[in-house]
């Protein structure tokens, strides 16, 4: 057996790839060459010195499994650490051009006294639709009854001279009526001015109370009518309101969108130059 | 009939290849996931250098990617991975050294190997015994290296290297032999006294 031939058997046996009987005879030699043996403790010994370095611990990269072609997986592989940052990269961008337009223009929020601005530049209240407090509403509401009070003794003292009126003709009439008995005897008895007084009282206690009943019906019409139009105002007002608030979302919404698209547009710029300067 | 866990682990790999070459991605990320630490620890080794491993990891997985359907037989599918992953150790080699040579300065692996040379007893005491041997591993003769790192680190035997390498199984053994008989001859030379455990 040549040397180029042990030193294949002794690299067979080091790696225990012989058969047993193999195994046996080349120990057998073994035992009768030092050398050789020597020669084995070694390789024996190199093995070790060998062994001393470890497998290292390594995540593999982590991969977007979208639409793949064989480009895009291959781009994908080589613009890996971009590609793993990117979304990351994109709102950060986002982010910092909503803060820095918004810085620029005074973009507010605020949320002050149940109301919700939303405006550029400082804030200008005066422009806005106002809006009322507890108190203000009350004011509101007794102004009005005020007023509704103003218009109802209006009304009172109309109806009331209409009745002065109406009574003053009643009363002529009857008078009239009369006169011709009182003037035929000329001499009034007691029993007929107490008929006489008795069918003015009664009258004008019907007029009053039809005078009463009409307006209190008057008064609840009018009040009911006053708190309906009320209430469909504040709720026109929220309404808009909401209106208003929806939109600026939207708008918001649009411009978040915008200059996520034009950062996306910028970073497939910059990874297209760099991967023309690497090709 | 698959008996051990690397067995099922290479079944595992042949049905994942398969549906890899039908399309599904998904199955080709898991076959990433299931190679991707074996190949980056021949790399690392090759190289001793964890950002050239990286990279020709990479570069493996997207040839792979880029090369499943010439896989005929998905069972070789082990050891076509590795041959690819050589190639690519060897044409990264060829990349670095290129740019060595442009370079005025020596690259910091030809620095380090000098202190090893020159001031052993300073090295010795400065690294660990891991490192030096994965420096004075990446030494050797790029043929030399191959043969041990698929020997002695991914437990392949002299039939599989090659197979893998296209080799007969006598040069294999011959230069796995003279691949440990020269890292030998270079710690001797270098005058390191390693204990190991």
């Amino acid at each position: 057996m040549g040397t180029e031939d042990f030193n294949k058997e002794l690299i067979t046996y080091l790696y225990d790839e012989m058969s047993t009987e193999e195994r046996q005879q080349f120990e057998i030699a073994m035992e009768n060459n030092p050398e050789l043996k020597r020669e084995f403790e070694n390789l024996r010994e190199m093995r070790k010195g060998l062994a001393q370095i470890q497998d290292k611990e390594v995540m593999e990269p982590f991969f977007l499994w979208g639409k793949q072609n064989s480009d895009s997986w291959a781009s994908m592989f080589k613009r890996k650490n971009l590609l793993m940052f990117k979304p990351f990269i994109a709102v950060a961008a986002s982010l910092v051009i909503v803060l820095l337009i918004g810085y620029l223009t005074n973009f507010t929020i605020t949320y002050q006294d149940q109301s919700l601005y939303i405006g550029f530049n400082k804030t200008n209240t005066k422009g806005m639709e106002t809006t009322y407090s507890q108190e203000q509403v009350a004011a509101m509401i007794n102004a009005e009854i005020a007023k509704n009070n103003t218009y109802i003794f209006s009304k009172l003292t109309e109806t009331e001279n209409n009745i002065d009126t109406r009574f003053a003709s009643l009363e002529d009439k009857q008078n009239s009526q009369m006169i011709p008995s009182f003037a035929a005897s000329d001499v009034v008895t007691k029993k007929e001015l107490d008929i006489f007084l008795s069918n003015v009282r009664s009258n004008n206690l019907k007029v009053l109370q039809t005078y009463l009943q009409s307006s209190s019906v008057q008064q609840q019409d009018y009040f009911q009518a006053v708190l309906t139009e009320f209430s469909d105002y504040m709720e026109n007002q929220r309404e808009e309101d909401l209106r208003l608030i929806r939109r600026s979302l939207i708008t918001l919404q649009e411009n978040q969108q915008t200059q996520k698209e034009e950062t996306d547009q910028m970073l497939a710029s910059i990874l297209t130059t760099v991967n023309d300067q690497n090709n | 009939m698959v008996e051990t866990l690397r067995d099922i682990a290479l079944y595992h790999s042949e049905c994942l290849v398969e549906k890899s070459q039908k399309g599904d991605n998904h199955a080709f990320g898991k076959l990433v996931g299931l190679w991707f630490k074996r190949i980056y620890n021949v790399a690392l080794k090759y190289f001793g250098d964890h950002d050239l491993a990286m990279e020709v990891t990479q570069r493996t997985f997207i040839s792979v990617y880029n090369n499943l359907d010439s896989i005929k037989d998905v069972k070789s599918f082990k050891y076509w991975l590795y041959k690819v992953a050589i190639n690519q150790c060897h044409e990264e080699e060829r990349r670095q050294k290129r740019k060595t040579w442009f370079s005025i300065f020596q690259s910091d692996d030809a620095k380090r190997m000098e202190e090893i040379n020159f001031q052993p007893e300073k090295e010795f005491q400065r690294k660990e015994t891991e490192e030096i041997m994965s420096n004075i591993l990446k030494t050797l003769p790029e043929e030399q290296k191959v043969v041990i790192i698929m020997k002695e680190y991914e437990g392949m035997k002299f039939r599989e290297i090659a197979v893998t390498l296209g080799i007969s199984e006598n040069t294999a053994k011959s230069r796995l032999y003279y691949g440990l008989k020269s890292l030998r001859k270079t710690i001797e030379n270098s005058g390191l006294n390693l204990e190991y455990k």
